[in-house]
C-alpha cells in the first residue's frame, strides 16, 4: 500500500470530492478507496447526501416576474438614500465631547443632539449606551428627554464587547452607533444619523454599510446568540 | 450604465435569492428582500466601485437591510428559533417517509443552522457554486467556506439522520 492509500482522509477532502472540487486525477484515487472502505463511504455520505436533501429541500422555483421588474424599472423610480457625508467638522461643532474619544462620521443631518428639539444635552451616546448596558439584543429603552434606543446586536470584537444600537430622537433623526466596552465603560466607537421619514424607513446602506465596515475592520465575529450576549453583559 | 448592469443582475438573481433565503425564513421573505436590495442597489449605483465584485456588493447591502429590518425587531437567534415546523412535523419527524414532511424536515434542520453556515450550504449545494466564487462573493477565505461547509453539512446529517461512522475509533485518525 502506498502511503495515498493509507493516509487519512480529511472531511475537506472527502466533501471536495462530493462536490466536484477536486482535479481529475485525485478525484478518481479518492473515489476508489471510498468504495473499498465501508467508513470513508459513510463519511462521504454525509456530503453527498447532505446536498441531495438540500437541492430538494431549496430548488428554486423559477424568478418572479417582479424581481426581473425591479431590476428593469426605470432609473429614478427609486429614490436614492437620503444620506450624504457631511464634513467632519461639523460633527466636532455639532458634538464635542464624544469625539475626544472616538472617531465618529455624520450623515444627513447630522447629530442634533444640542439642537432646539433635545432639550437635555446632557445626555451623550456614551450615557446611553452606558444605560443600555443590561438591555439584550432586540429591546427598546425610552430615553427621557432624547427618544428610544435599541440594540440591535452585540459582537466580540478586538476591542472588546462591542453592540451596533439605533437611537430614533424626537426630531426624527436615526442614529446608529458602535459601542465598545472597556474598564472605564461604555465608549461610542462611529456613530452615524440619518433623517427617517414617516414611519419605517430601513437605514440607509451607506450607513449600515458604514457600520458593516467598522465591524470588520476591529474583527467582530457573529452576533452573538441572546445566551453569549446575555454571559457577556453580566 | 444601465443594461450592462441590470443584465448582469438578472443573471446573478438565483445567486440573490439563494442568499436571501440564507437570511430569511421563507421564500416569500427572501424575495422581498431580493427586491428591496436591487431596488437600493440600482438607487446607489454611483456608490460601487466599478472592477469590484457586484454580487458581494450587493449581499452587503442584503444583509445590512434584512438586519435593519428584522434583526431589528427582535433578538439575533430568534430567526433561527421558528417554532412551527416543529409543530408541524411532531415527535415521530424521523420516521415519517412522506416526502413534503421530509422536505420540512430538511429546511428545519438547515434553519437552526448559523445564517453564514446557511449561506454557504444555499450557495454551494443548492446553487452549485464553486468554493473559490463563494469565497470572492462572501469575502472570506476559501478555508473558511470550506470549514463552514463542513461543519455545517456534519450537523445537518446528524439532524437528519444521516449515518456518520465514529470516526475516533480507527487506528489511523488523526
Amino acid at each position: 500500500m502506498t502511503s495515498r492509500e493509507t493516509e487519512h482522509v480529511s472531511d475537506e477532502m472527502l466533501m471536495a470530492l462530493a462536490d466536484g472540487e477536486l482535479d481529475d486525477m485525485q478525484a478518481s484515487a479518492l473515489r476508489a478507496r471510498v468504495e473499498r472502505d465501508a467508513d470513508l463511504a459513510a463519511r462521504y455520505a454525509i456530503f453527498s447526501e447532505t446536498t441531495a436533501a438540500l437541492r430538494a429541500a431549496f430548488a428554486q422555483d423559477e424568478i418572479p416576474e417582479r424581481l426581473i421588474e425591479a431590476v428593469n424599472a426605470p432609473h429614478g423610480q427609486h429614490s436614492p438614500d437620503e444620506t450624504n457625508v457631511v464634513p467632519l467638522r461639523r460633527r466636532i461643532l455639532a458634538w464635542p465631547v464624544a469625539l475626544a474619544a472616538a472617531l465618529s462620521i455624520g450623515i444627513g443631518l447630522g447629530w442634533s443632539l444640542k439642537g432646539g428639539n433635545t432639550p437635555d444635552a446632557a445626555t451623550s451616546l456614551n450615557d446611553v449606551a452606558q444605560l443600555l448596558s443590561d438591555t439584550p439584543t432586540g429591546a427598546t429603552l425610552d430615553i427621557e428627554n432624547m427618544g428610544s434606543a435599541r440594540v440591535l446586536g452585540s459582537f466580540e470584537t478586538d476591542r472588546g464587547l462591542c453592540r451596533v444600537i439605533v437611537v430614533e430622537t424626537a426630531d426624527t433623526v436615526s442614529n446608529r452607533l458602535v459601542a465598545c466596552r472597556d474598564t472605564a465603560g461604555w465608549t461610542v466607537a462611529l456613530s452615524i444619523s440619518a433623517p427617517t421619514g414617516d414611519g419605517y424607513t430601513p437605514a440607509s446602506a451607506a450607513g449600515t454599510e458604514m457600520i458593516d465596515h467598522y465591524l470588520d475592520s476591529i474583527g467582530a465575529g457573529p452576533a452573538l446568540d441572546p445566551q453569549t450576549e446575555a454571559d457577556h453583559l453580566q | 450604465m444601465t443594461d450592462p448592469v441590470r443584465q448582469q443582475i438578472v443573471d446573478m438573481l438565483p445567486r440573490l435569492r439563494a442568499f436571501a433565503r440564507s437570511l430569511a425564513p421563507s421564500w416569500d421573505q427572501a424575495d422581498d428582500l431580493v427586491q428591496q436590495t436591487v431596488e437600493k442597489g440600482l438607487g446607489n449605483l454611483s456608490r460601487f466601485t466599478p472592477g469590484t465584485r457586484l454580487d458581494s456588493w450587493l449581499f452587503r447591502i442584503m444583509r445590512n437591510t434584512w438586519i435593519d429590518t428584522h434583526r431589528a425587531t427582535r433578538p439575533v437567534v430568534a430567526i433561527d428559533d421558528t417554532d412551527a415546523p416543529y409543530a408541524l412535523i411532531g415527535e415521530d419527524g424521523r420516521q415519517v417517509t412522506e416526502a413534503r414532511l421530509e422536505l420540512a424536515r430538511v429546511r428545519t434542520a438547515m434553519d437552526r443552522l448559523p445564517q453564514d453556515q446557511r449561506a454557504v450550504l444555499l450557495l454551494v449545494c443548492v446553487e452549485g457554486l464553486r468554493y473559490r466564487e463563494v469565497a470572492e462573493m462572501l469575502d472570506v477565505p476559501l478555508g473558511t467556506v470550506m470549514s463552514r461547509l463542513a461543519r455545517a453539512r456534519t450537523a445537518l446529517a446528524s439532524n437528519l439522520g444521516i449515518a456518520a461512522p465514529d470516526t475516533r475509533r480507527k487506528g489511523d485518525a488523526r
